[in-house]
């Protein structure tokens, strides 16, 4: 199977699976208490202004009537009106998906640059003070939630070395750079302003470590044990028999098959952090998705929360897909049949 | 070399990240609240909306302060006067410009009337009586309803008034006809009203940045905020972050009280009790047994521990939440007696009572509820069934979902036998407050779960909505106010006390009064009126 076919394969059973999950949140999301026009009008609101805000969003319809205009409307690239908003939901994914995104990206990057490394000093020094050090670190990662990171990091920062800032994606005095990707770092530096891109970098250092630190620690825990299995094996023997350096069989030999495994949970985490930040983004009053998701449910907003879900299994979708290729970069053994 | 150019460049981003210092030259105001914001004053209900509503759009009547004496003054009108029982007659004041520059006129009420009856949201329910609202020429407005209806005049501050010219140059397609989307999609970003601030920036769900309007027609203190951003839905410990670091300079009223205490002890943070324009109460089903007694009301009534219920709202020594309620009239609604007695517990009376009672409680297990979504109600439920059992009753206690509890209402049948709610003020009349949750023709809603049904209290209530003689109306509501404290009709657990963190450099004479000074919902908090040190 070439990789075009095994590409068109694969898009295939995403749009199959993204339809699939379209059926299921549509119908879960319409299970959850309450009526939704009624928590959007208020309490104050009248019977007959209820009534009337149903039939308008066509909640007295049936349900595969209501399916029907849902994806008659998505092809459109109408995502429908919020009634915890009262705009455009495609309006809100655009406004909030690149602050969430921009946020997992920081994390993943300290996830890579933290993570590995340190994973990486503790296969290399197994059970020395070194290991032990990184071990410790690694358990409070993982066993340690993000939202807890979030306060600790906020308490930290907020009070005893008040250097960062704890709350939303910039300064409000700056004027923040005009909209191409909503990534403010990439959009400043294509202003050339970079007094906004470092304003927003130190913005995405405490939410962004934040979410990072559980990963970091699951980055650490499988690099350094996938290394150390590799270390045991005999062509690393083989490479030292040969005099390589240390930090060739590190680089060349072990660490390419030993990653692997960690690219794979990388690209798990990516598409978990989306979903899962929405704590860590309501701490630090940061204007994403995942908060945003979180609020359409307690809305009852159901085009909102079909769409944010929508979001996040593409996004899963597609990272899935990355990774399988980037494992496949890793280990030439490892064939598109496979 | 790869290596040590990538820890140069790292220690270059780190190091002059940290060195940022920007001077901000213009005052800004930064406060925060518990919901999302919604700017168009034909969808605003909550009080933030009404906070962006008072703040963004004028309305033809605004409440006059309580400090000044209450009631209600001529805003965008410069007066008013009835033609007959039915037909009100406003006179526009001159010269008003919308934030666009045009000028106010009489087209301009008619379209916001049209337009919020239309959309059918927001407050449009306080004007189901109204039959028509006709320009008479560009200074004048004439609004018709189908009964006599002294309310009329008080409820119009929740009308903000929207410049038509704008709105029709922005609308969209929609579902309003001609009217396209009535300006939805306009109004998400941008303001048109005639207020003393202006939309810079607006996401219902992350912030809203004001800026003030210098051509204001009333104009602003001199130390009115130039800019004021109002955050949404930000987390307590985030707040209290921000305020000891002076980032941010008003609280919302919804921290929990640990961090309130906390803030307390900040030496930059005051913390303001205000007067909120409502009331927690526990609401008796008086049509179902033993509640269809008024003496097993009075009996309940005189039980209910309030010196418990207040302790309960104690967030230190010295700071209480809460504060005795003297009956259903609020501070800001016409009739309100500052000097009336609180209704207090007194058990020797309730067993009098209770002797009185055609019923014998411990024949019955009443039903208790709280509204599960705001779970500090539960103590106060908790405490009424403390007093029932004291009496002899049998008392479970229920958190209700608010969708339940909505559901339930709807019969007095299935309505609990007390449910705790809060009610506050929507406009600066006790019409509102009252007619809603007592009138017999009434039951059946969230804040009628009494099924009140007293012909007495019926009689008050719409002479109160006729009569349009204000001393006659103080007199009709105080009697309605007392009918409903003796016949025991609904338990008062305490008027709303709002702890607000505010730091020093805004907590002023001038703040505080204005903060303290409204009984409207959402009307306090008037920028214009703050002051920025």
């Amino acid at each position: 199977m070439s990789a075009t076919q095994y590409f068109l394969r694969r898009t295939f059973i995403s749009i199959i699976v993204f339809f699939g999950a379209s059926i299921v949140i549509f119908c879960l999301a319409r299970l959850i208490p309450g009526d939704p026009a009624r928590i959007a009008l208020g309490p104050f609101a009248t019977q007959e202004m209820v009534e009337q805000y149903r039939v308008a969003l066509h909640l007295n319809e049936s349900i595969f009537i209501q399916y029907k205009i849902f994806i008659t409307n998505l092809f459109q690239g109408d995502l429908g009106i919020s009634t915890y908003t009262k705009r455009p939901v495609l309006v809100d994914i655009i406004s909030y998906f690149p602050a969430t995104f921009e946020l997992v990206l920081m994390s993943v990057t300290l996830m890579i640059l933290i993570g590995m490394p340190l994973g990486i000093l503790s296969g290399k020094y197994k059970d020395t003070f070194i290991d032990h050090i990184a071990r410790i670190f690694s358990l409070l990662g993982v066993v340690t939630p993000s939202f807890l990171w979030a306060i600790i990091l906020m308490l930290f920062f907020a009070f005893l070395i008040p250097i960062f800032p704890v709350a939303e994606r910039m300064d409000e005095a700056l004027d923040p750079p005009k909209i191409v990707t909503g990534l403010l770092l990439i959009d400043s530096l294509l202003e050339g302003n970079f007094k906004v891109f470092r304003d927003a970098f130190s913005h995405l250092i405490l939410p962004g470590l934040a979410i990072a630190m559980p990963a970091i620690g699951n980055v650490a825990r499988l690099t350094r044990t996938n290394l150390s299995d590799i270390y045991d094996k005999q062509y690393i023997e083989f490479a030292r028999s040969y005099a390589f350096s240390e930090f060739k069989i590190a680089t060349k030999y072990a660490l390419k098959p030993a990653s692997i495994p960690t690219v794979t949970i990388i690209g798990l985490d990516f598409a978990l952090m989306l979903g899962n930040a929405f704590l860590v983004e309501t701490v630090f009053v940061w204007p994403g998705m995942a908060k945003y998701g979180v609020e359409v449910i307690l809305a009852k907003d159901l085009n909102g929360i079909v769409a944010t879900a929508l979001i996040i299994t593409t996004f899963y979708l597609v990272i899935n897909m990355v990774v399988d290729f980037i494992v496949l970069l890793l280990n030439p053994r490892i064939t598109l049949k496979d | 070399m790869k290596i040590s150019f990538l820890i140069k460049l790292i220690t270059l981003i780190l190091v002059t990240t940290f060195s940022i210092n920007t001077v901000n030259a213009k005052t800004v105001l930064r406060t925060d609240e518990a919901a999302i914001g919604e700017a168009d004053p034909a969808k605003a209900t909550d009080y933030v909306d009404s906070v962006l509503m008072f703040n963004i759009y004028d309305a033809l009547v605004d409440e006059t302060a309580i400090f000044e004496g209450g009631g209600i003054t001529p805003l965008l009108a410069s007066g008013w006067e009835y033609a007959d029982a039915t037909t009100l007659n406003i006179t526009l004041r001159d010269g008003v410009k919308f934030h666009s520059g045009n000028t106010l006129s009489a087209d301009d009420v008619v379209f916001s009337y049209n337009r919020l009856m239309d959309m059918g949201q927001g407050f449009s329910f306080l004007f189901g009586n109204v039959t028509e609202v006709k320009a008479l020429d560009s200074k004048t407005v004439q609004i018709t309803t189908s009964e006599p209806y002294a309310p009329l005049v008080a409820s119009l501050i929740r009308l903000g008034i929207v410049d038509k010219d704008t709105i029709l140059a922005n609308t969209a397609s929609g579902n309003y006809g001609d009217n396209g989307d009535y300006g939805e999609a306009y109004l998400l970003t941008a303001s048109a009203g005639t207020g003393a601030y202006k939309i810079v920036n607006h996401d219902p769900n992350v912030k809203t940045v004001l800026a003030k309007n210098n051509d204001y027609f009333q104009g602003h203190n001199s130390k009115a905020p130039d800019e004021v951003i109002i955050k949404y839905s930000v987390e307590a410990a985030t707040i209290k972050a921000l305020m000891v670091r002076n980032e941010h300079e008003i609280s919302s009223m919804w921290l929990p009280n640990e961090v309130v205490a906390a803030l307390e002890k900040e030496p930059n943070v005051d913390i303001v009790p205000i007067p909120r324009p409502g009331a927690w109460m526990n609401k008796l089903n008086n049509r179902k047994a033993p509640f269809d007694d008024v003496h097993c009301r009075r009996a309940i009534q005189l039980a209910y521990d309030y010196d418990a219920l207040e302790q309960s709202f104690a967030v230190t020594d010295t700071l209480i939440a809460g504060k005795k309620s003297s009956g259903p009239l609020i501070p800001g609604l016409l009739g309100y007696d500052p000097n009336k007695p609180a209704i207090e517990r007194d058990i020797d009376r309730a067993f009098e009572e209770l002797a009185k009672c055609k019923y014998n409680p411990g024949d019955f297990t009443l039903d208790l509820a709280w509204i599960a979504e705001v779970p500090y109600e539960e103590p106060w439920a908790l405490q009424l069934q403390v007093n029932a059992i004291e009496l002899g009753f049998d008392a479970t206690v229920t958190g209700l979902p608010w969708a339940k509890f909505s559901d339930q209402v709807a019969s007095w049948e299935n309505t609990p036998h007390a449910t705790v709610v809060s009610v506050v003020a929507n406009f600066p009349d006790p019409d509102g407050l009252l007619y809603a949750q007592w009138h017999s023709s009434r039951g059946g809603t969230w804040m009628s779960a009494e099924w009140a049904n007293d012909a007495e209290l019926d009689s008050l209530l719409d002479k109160g909505r006729a009569e349009t003689d204000e001393s006659k109306r103080v007199a009709i509501y105080q009697a309605a106010n007392q009918l409903i404290i003796d016949n025991a009709i609904t338990l008062f657990i305490t008027d709303f006390v709002g702890m607000q963190p505010i730091n020093t450099a805004v907590s002023n004479d001038a703040t505080i009064r204005t903060l303290t000074g409204y009984g409207t919902m959402g009307r306090n908090l008037s920028f214009r009126e703050l002051e920025v040190n």
